[in-house]
C-alpha cells in the first residue's frame, strides 16, 4: 500500500500541508517538537481512525481551531485506489470519509489503509499495564479484521450499559415476572465478548508464528520468542481445522459468568470478558515484562511489530505502510539495519529522525529527505 | 436578531422542535407570518387536537383518539400472534407491509441502564398479562437492531419462553432489491451470520 499524497489541515502544529511521497522511502529530519510525529500521527489517523499517542480526538486539532483535516490518497495493489479523510471537530463526533462518501461506522474505514507503528512506546506495550497490550490487539485486529472492529464496538457499548446497570440496581416496583435485567446483558457480552477472544487467540497464535524466526535473526539465535494468550476464564483448546470455536468459548464464558456472578453484584464491576485479557510475550520462556532486561525487552517490541507486517502481508497479500517514529536511538547498529532492511525492501516507509547520521548510508542516499520545521516540510537533496 | 416579540416568540417555539435550527425556524414563522389567518388556525387547532385527544391504547399502547385502538377492536386480526415494537413508529412501519395480521404491543422504549431506562419502565407487566388472557402462540419481537434492541429482545425472551409461547425475533439482512456491492460491511456481516439453508 501506497500513500500518494497527504493533507494536513489545522492539524498539531501544521495550519496547510499537500505533499506527495514516492512508494519507497521518506525521511523526516528536524529538532524535537517541529511536526515529525505528529506528520506520521496523521498518517497513522487515515489507518485506523485513532492517534498515535493514544491521546482524545480533539487534541489533535491545531491549537484554538474548531476543526481540523487529515487526508490522503491511497494507491493499493488488491483493491481500488481509495481517497481517505477524517474531520475532528472541537463540538462534533469526528467523521471518516472513504472516498467522498462520509461513514457512520468505524469498520468501514480502518484497514481500508494499512500501516503498521514503530515507535519508542512500543516499550510500552511490552512492560506496561495489560491495557496497553489490549490496545495493541485491538488496533491491529481491527485492521486485519472489519467484523472484529464492529464487535469491538459493540462489545464496548454492551459492556458500559452492563456496568452502569451492576453499579444502579432498580428501584422498586418489582413484578414477580420482571427479575432482574442482567441475564440479558450476559447474554450479549457473552455474543461479541467470545467473538473478540476467538479473534484474539487466533491473531496471537499467527503473529508467534511470524514473531519466532525473526527474534531468532534479531537475538542472534540465542532467544526463543513466544507468545501466550490470557483470557479471563480458561479456554477450551481450539478446534481442528476450519471448525468454529464459537460455541465451545461461549460454555466456557457463561460458567465463568456464573461463577463470579456475586463478586460481581458486590464490586459493582463486570469481571469477565476480553476487556480484562492479557497477553504475555516469553524469551526463553520466562515472561519479559518481569524478566527481561530492557535490551530484550526492544528486541521483543521490535520482533513484534516485524511480525505484524509480515502477517499483515501473507493475510492480505500486500505490504502495509510502516512509520518508524525515532526508534533508531534506542537500538544497536545490527538491529538498526535489520529494520531498515525489513521495512524499506517491501514497505513505503516514513521515518523521523532528529539525527541523520544513525541511518545507513545506502538508505540515506535513497531516501526522500525533508527537513521539518514548525508544521512546514521543506526537500533536502539526498546525499 | 431581533424580532417583533409575538415573532420572536414563534421563532423561539419553533426552534424547540427536532430537526429546526435557528434559520429553519425563521423560515417557518415568515411563512406562516404570510398565509391566511385561517390555515393558521387550523395548524394551531391541529396541533392542540393531537395533544388533547391523543392518548395510549389501553391495550397495545399504540397512539389512538379512542380508549382502544382500531388495530385491537379489528375481529379479523389474530390475537394469538403479537407482534412487540419499542415505539408506534416502528407499529407504523409494520403495518405498512400489510403483511401482518395479528396485533401489536407497543413497549414505549428499549432497556438502556445508561439512561436510566430498566424494564419496569417499559410496558412488559401489561405485555405478560396481555399474554396470559389472550392465550397468545406466538410472540414476534420486532425491536431495533442495536445493542440496546438486541437486549431487550434477549430480555423478553428470556421472560416469555417458560410460558411455553413460541417467541421469534425479526431477520435482519439485506435490504431487498438491493446491490451486495452497496450493503454496509455490519448488515453483510448480520447477513452472513443469518443464513439460511436451501
Amino acid at each position: 500500500m501506497i500513500l500518494r499524497s497527504l493533507i494536513l489541515r489545522q492539524f498539531r502544529n501544521y495550519e496547510v500541508l499537500e505533499q506527495s511521497f514516492t512508494p519507497a522511502l521518506t525521511v523526516l529530519l528536524g529538532a524535537n517538537a517541529q511536526g515529525k510525529t505528529s506528520l506520521l500521527e496523521g498518517i497513522y489517523l487515515l489507518a485506523t481512525g485513532k492517534s498515535l499517542r493514544g491521546c482524545p480526538d480533539v487534541e489533535m486539532i491545531r491549537w484554538d481551531m474548531p476543526a481540523g483535516v487529515v487526508g490522503g490518497y491511497v494507491l493499493r495493489e488488491k483493491a481500488h485506489d481509495v481517497e481517505l479523510e477524517v474531520v475532528l471537530s472541537q463540538t462534533a463526533r469526528k467523521s471518516l470519509v472513504v472516498n467522498t462518501v462520509r461513514t457512520t461506522r468505524a469498520m468501514e474505514f480502518v484497514g481500508q489503509f494499512k500501516v503498521v507503528a514503530f515507535s519508542s512506546a512500543d516499550l510500552e506495550t511490552i512492560r506496561g499495564e495489560p491495557s496497553r497490550r489490549r490496545r495493541f490487539l485491538d488496533l491491529e485486529i481491527s485492521q486485519l479484521s472489519p467484523s472484529y472492529c464492529h464487535a469491538l464496538g459493540c462489545y464496548r457499548k454492551i459492556l458500559e450499559q452492563r456496568n452502569r446497570l451492576l453499579k444502579q440496581p432498580y428501584p422498586g416496583n418489582r413484578h414477580p415476572l420482571i427479575e432482574d435485567s442482567l441475564g440479558a446483558w450476559d447474554d450479549q457480552l457473552r455474543t461479541y465478548g467470545s467473538r473478540l477472544i476467538e479473534r484474539r487467540r487466533q491473531f496471537i497464535q499467527q503473529l508467534e508464528t511470524f514473531a519466532q524466526p525473526i527474534h531468532q535473526t534479531l537475538s542472534g539465535g540465542k532467544e526463543q520468542f513466544a507468545l501466550s494468550y490470557h483470557p479471563t476464564f480458561r479456554l477450551p483448546p481450539p478446534a481442528e481445522g476450519e471448525a468454529d470455536d464459537h460455541e465451545a468459548i461461549g460454555e466456557a464464558f457463561r460458567r465463568a459468568q456464573e461463577s463470579v456472578r456475586e463478586e460481581e453484584r458486590r464490586r459493582q464491576v463486570s469481571l469477565i470478558g476480553p476487556h480484562r485479557d492479557d497477553m504475555t510475550l516469553l524469551v526463553n520462556g520466562r515472561d519479559v515484562r518481569v524478566f527481561g532486561s530492557q535490551g530484550q525487552q526492544r528486541t521483543a517490541a521490535l520482533s513484534l511489530r516485524l511480525a505484524e507486517v509480515a502477517l499483515m502481508e501473507d493475510l492480505t497479500g500486500e505490504a502495509p505502510a510502516c512509520l518508524l517514529d525515532d526508534v533508531f536511538s534506542e537500538l544497536d547498529a545490527g538491529r538498526r539495519a535489520h529494520l531498515f532492511d525489513v521495512t524499506t525492501e517491501r514497505c513505503q516507509t516514513f521515518i523521523s529522525t532528529t539525527d541523520l547520521t544513525l541511518l545507513p548510508g545506502p538508505v540515506r542516499r535513497h531516501a526522500s529527505l525533508f527537513e521539518v520545521q514548525e508544521g512546514t516540510l521543506q526537500p533536502l537533496r539526498s546525499e | 436578531m431581533h424580532y417583533a416579540k409575538p415573532l420572536a416568540r414563534l421563532v423561539g417555539e419553533l426552534e424547540k422542535l427536532p430537526g429546526i435550527g435557528p434559520k429553519s425556524a425563521q423560515r417557518l414563522a415568515f411563512h406562516l407570518l404570510r398565509i391566511p389567518a385561517d390555515e393558521a388556525r387550523q395548524l394551531a387547532d391541529a396541533i392542540l387536537q393531537v395533544k388533547e385527544r391523543i392518548t395510549a391504547c389501553q391495550v397495545c399502547h399504540n397512539f389512538t383518539d379512542q380508549p382502544v385502538c382500531d388495530l385491537c377492536r379489528d375481529s379479523r386480526r389474530d390475537s394469538a400472534v403479537l407482534c412487540v415494537v419499542a415505539e408506534p413508529r416502528d407499529l407504523l412501519a409494520m403495518e405498512r407491509t400489510n403483511e401482518f395480521r395479528g396485533r401489536y404491543h407497543v413497549l414505549g422504549g428499549v432497556i438502556s441502564p445508561l439512561e436510566g431506562i430498566g424494564p419496569e419502565m417499559l410496558r412488559i407487566r401489561e405485555l405478560v398479562e396481555r399474554i396470559h388472557k389472550d392465550e397468545v402462540r406466538e410472540v414476534i419481537l420486532a425491536t431495533n437492531p442495536t445493542v440496546e434492541g438486541d437486549t431487550t429482545a434477549l430480555y423478553l425472551a428470556r421472560l416469555i419462553k417458560p410460558f411455553g409461547v413460541r417467541v421469534s425475533k425479526i431477520a435482519f439482512g439485506l435490504p431487498v432489491g438491493g446491490d451486495l456491492d452497496y450493503a454496509d460491511q455490519a448488515t453483510l456481516i448480520q447477513a452472513l451470520e443469518g443464513r439460511r439453508d436451501l
